[in-house]
């Protein structure tokens, strides 16, 4: 079955589930209908806060995700290669993966401003995710390449740049868009925890305070589509990127 | 000479060799025979410096075609070959003289396996060592292919006096292809002819076809 | 066709689960009135009637998490007859529908501004002194920061919300955002970059003794309101069927609040008594409490300045303050109309 139509069934269950939840519960402050929530949408389209908030909270996003990317793969490569590198890192990422983030959001507060405490935070919990997609990856590379590298005396430089990164790049980069659809999340609660005013976690929470559920709701689904809609975005861009990995490319 | 002293070498469940000693004359092609698991593979890794292993073994500078091409397959053939040889590399010769000049600029995914395995001989062969190691080179190639590989591979290596140790299941290729023939069974030689010639391979026919029917 | 069966299954099973969370809570005895009050003050102001359930029998007490009252006031059918709850909350989702009445306030406002050693006492005289400083307000967005905007606004004092960019305006009063809970809590320190800060009970007075004075409530924002007379925080809604065949019933509710409060600050009655009191009327055994021995006292009690005033005399203050409120964040919490107020 194409997956647009896959797509399509599912949508349509996630509607009549809301459709459902709404008769079911019959309370507005606690599930408000599809149309008061399209109508609050459509209010905050208008609004030239909302785009603003929700540039800066996709740049953060970018931000978060990028550099515990290059974190991840700096750290990844000398795990490979080394297996007391490995053991030391291991202890401290199962740290960092288990610390409470929005307890330390409260200490990063003290040392930073409501912009970047969201981007630390989720750097916090990105960053052991995309260690662990990579090193999956570089151990999932064939060891008789690994040996081959070996035998003909790659240079390190070589066996980096020429060899173990562009064999892994597929692998992680297909990583990399549901690593920015879960940074959107993280990033928008850890807004709303900072109250980080221009953002759509800022706007969630004056939503909240407000008491506007309709508002509230159209807000998180404002997050829910940009996360599936960056997903998506990433997927399409790999297809045509890392041609040596479809069996009926190559040959140009 | 390439000497293997006192080499032992164990796996989990497996012993190996124990105080198994060798040596291997320059400019000399040797075959290795034996049964599965007799440590045929586990030698030539042993000499390339690829596992761990007790006893003393000789460090040349060793170039190695595997059983399987292990190409990088980000790479095309021509830039597979251009990383360990060089840029400047003239592959194209070899890659006529194999049937494979056409399919240089191929990703190793959209090439056959035998055509693949080509290219790693030419990386193999090519590449600049005091000592050739081939596990099974010829495995994956059919049969006509096969032959013509083996011919030319022979001639080249008795034209630039290489030495080589190369593993086989495969009485005729060893025959063709040794000046030297050694059978390994339970971590020992128990077989070492270098004087190679027709009779050989129905002594080797005798010997280890006739051994699995007793 | 399997993918498309797991899919209704999946659906399935959330709306079951969604259902059930609609259906939780205590069963309630169906010859009472249910009372369904928010933990903290409002549920202070009812502790008594926790302690001795045969004082008003009537009347089944629940103690809710402050955020999850107005969900017991709303919906097709409202589970609470009768509900303790925040008055802009209230007017927002009671004030148009008809089916509540609000009958008084409960609480005039437990929120108080706090200073450092080098600060000041703040008065109504001297609030210009806030001028140029930088203020940490715990719940910026709703009462606290609004009743704080709203007596900034009446003195004609210029505030500025400088929580995103930082940069302090020496014309106006600087508000920096604080986060609610013990997130927030923690930022209130000495070494804090603020000079005031805007908090409501306990935590004042949880500060004030844990920092020994070095932060020290400066002023009240009761005393600060308007003519000093503080501004409801919390009221009683009743069901307009309620009030039509349970009057007697509502009537001991309404008398017992003055009784309580004596209860409450009398010296025999001890903090955990209170304490356990309230704890008995929770709704969700594991919520945690507000209030604990450790920081309730009798001054705590009555900071948190509990008092019944009907509407008939409450009225005027309910809809002038809702005023501000709205004239704050652009007629965000409606109008309590006349008909809302149960004056009879």
């Amino acid at each position: 079955m194409p997956s647009i139509i896959c797509g399509a069934i599912a949508l349509i269950i996630m509607w009549l589930v809301w459709i459902i939840s709404v008769k079911t519960v019959k309370n507005e402050y606690v599930i408000p209908g599809v149309k008061q929530t399209f109508s609050a949408l459509f209010d905050v389209f208008k609004e030239a806060l909302f785009w603003r908030a929700l540039l800066r909270t996709l740049a953060k996003t970018v931000i978060a995700v990028a550099i515990s990317f290059v974190l991840a793969g700096i750290f990844s490569l000398p795990t490979k290669m080394s297996k007391n590198f490995g053991r030391v890192m291991r202890p401290i990422v199962a740290v960092i993966r288990t610390l409470p983030t929005m307890a330390v959001l409260v200490l990063i507060l003290i040392y930073t401003d409501r912009t970047t405490a969201p981007v630390i935070v989720a750097m916090l919990v990105l960053f052991p995710m995309s260690y662990a997609q990579f090193n999956v990856a570089l151990n999932g590379i064939d060891e008789g390449v690994v040996r081959t590298a070996k035998v003909f005396n790659l240079t390190k430089k070589q066996k980096v740049f020429k060899v173990y990164l562009p064999l892994v790049a597929p692998n992680v980069l297909s990583h990399l868009g549901s690593n920015l659809s879960f940074g959107i999340k993280v990033i928008v609660s850890a807004e709303v925890m900072a109250l980080t005013y221009t953002s759509i976690g800022g706007m969630i929470q004056s939503a909240n305070a407000l008491m506007d559920v309709p508002r509230l709701f159209a807000l998180t689904l404002v997050a829910v589509i940009l996360g599936i809609l960056v997903e998506a975005v990433f997927q399409i861009l790999l297809t045509f990127a890392f041609k040596w990995t479809r069996a009926e490319g190559g040959n140009d | 000479m390439i000497k293997i002293t006192n080499l032992t070498k164990n796996y989990p469940k497996t012993k190996v060799f124990n105080q198994f000693s060798i040596e291997f004359r320059e400019g000399e092609v040797t075959c290795v025979l034996g049964e599965s698991g007799c440590g045929k593979t586990t030698l030539l890794n042993v000499i390339a410096n690829l596992t761990d292993y007790e006893g003393e073994v000789d460090r040349v500078k060793c170039s190695y075609v595997f059983q399987t091409p292990n190409l990088f397959y980000n790479l095309t053939a021509r830039e597979n070959l251009a990383l360990v040889l060089g840029k400047n590399a003239d592959v194209d010769g070899f890659a006529e003289v194999l049937g494979v000049k056409g399919k240089l600029d191929s990703y190793p995914k959209r090439l056959s396996g035998g055509e693949a395995q080509r290219v790693a001989l030419i990386r193999g062969v090519m590449y600049s060592a005091d000592l050739l190691l081939m596990d099974e080179p010829f495995s994956s190639l059919d049969l006509s292919v096969k032959y013509r590989t083996m011919n030319v591979l022979r001639e080249r290596f008795k034209k630039e006096n290489k030495t080589v140790i190369m593993v086989t299941h495969d009485i005729h290729e060893a025959v063709t292809m040794a000046d030297r023939i050694i059978i390994l069974s339970g971590g020992k030689i128990v077989y070492d002819n270098s004087e190679v010639n027709e009779k050989t391979e129905k002594e080797l026919f005798g010997l280890l076809i006739g051994k699995n029917n007793n | 066709m399997k993918k498309i069966l797991t899919a209704i299954l999946s659906a399935l099973l959330m709306v079951t689960a969604l259902f059930s969370i609609g259906c939780g809570g205590e069963e309630q005895s169906k010859d009472k009135l249910s009372l369904y009050v928010p933990d903290g003050a409002p549920a202070l102001s009812v502790a008594r009637l926790l302690n001795d359930k045969e004082l008003v029998a009537d009347v089944d007490i629940n103690v809710v998490g402050a955020s999850t009252i107005q969900t017991f006031v709303t919906g097709e059918s409202p589970k609470a007859d009768l509900a303790i709850m925040p008055v802009n909350a209230a007017v927002k989702m009671l004030a148009s529908k008809g089916e509540y009445k609000l009958v008084g306030t409960v609480t005039n406002g437990n929120i108080f501004i706090m200073k450092k050693a080098t600060g000041q006492n703040i008065t109504a005289d001297n609030l210009s002194e806030l001028i140029g400083k930088k203020v940490g307000v715990m719940n910026l967005a709703n009462v606290p920061g609004l009743t704080f905007k709203a007596i900034l606004s009446d003195r004609q004092i210029g505030y500025v919300d400088i929580t995103e960019s930082g940069v302090v305006q020496s014309d106006k009063v600087n508000l920096i955002a604080l986060p609610t809970g013990q997130e927030g809590a923690q930022l209130i320190v000495p070494s804090s970059d603020c000079d005031y800060f805007v908090v409501a009970e306990p935590l004042a007075t949880t500060k004030q003794n844990a920092t020994q004075g070095k932060i020290s409530i400066a002023g009240s924002l009761q005393a600060l309101y308007g003519d000093g007379n503080g501004y409801p925080q919390a009221v009683l809604v009743v069901k307009t069927s309620v009030l039509e065949n349970n009057n007697d019933t509502v009537k001991a509710l309404i008398n017992s609040f003055d009784e309580n409060v004596e209860w409450l600050t009398s010296e025999q009655t001890a903090p955990q008594t209170i304490v356990d009191a309230v704890k008995s009327g929770f709704v969700d055994s594991e919520m945690s409490a507000t209030f604990t021995a450790n920081n309730l006292n009798v001054s705590v009690i009555n900071n948190c300045a509990i008092d019944f005033t009907p509407a008939s005399e409450c009225k005027g203050a309910v809809k002038g303050y809702i005023a501000k409120l709205n004239a704050i964040t652009s007629n965000a919490w409606g109008n309590p109309v006349d008909e809302f107020f149960y004056t009879v």
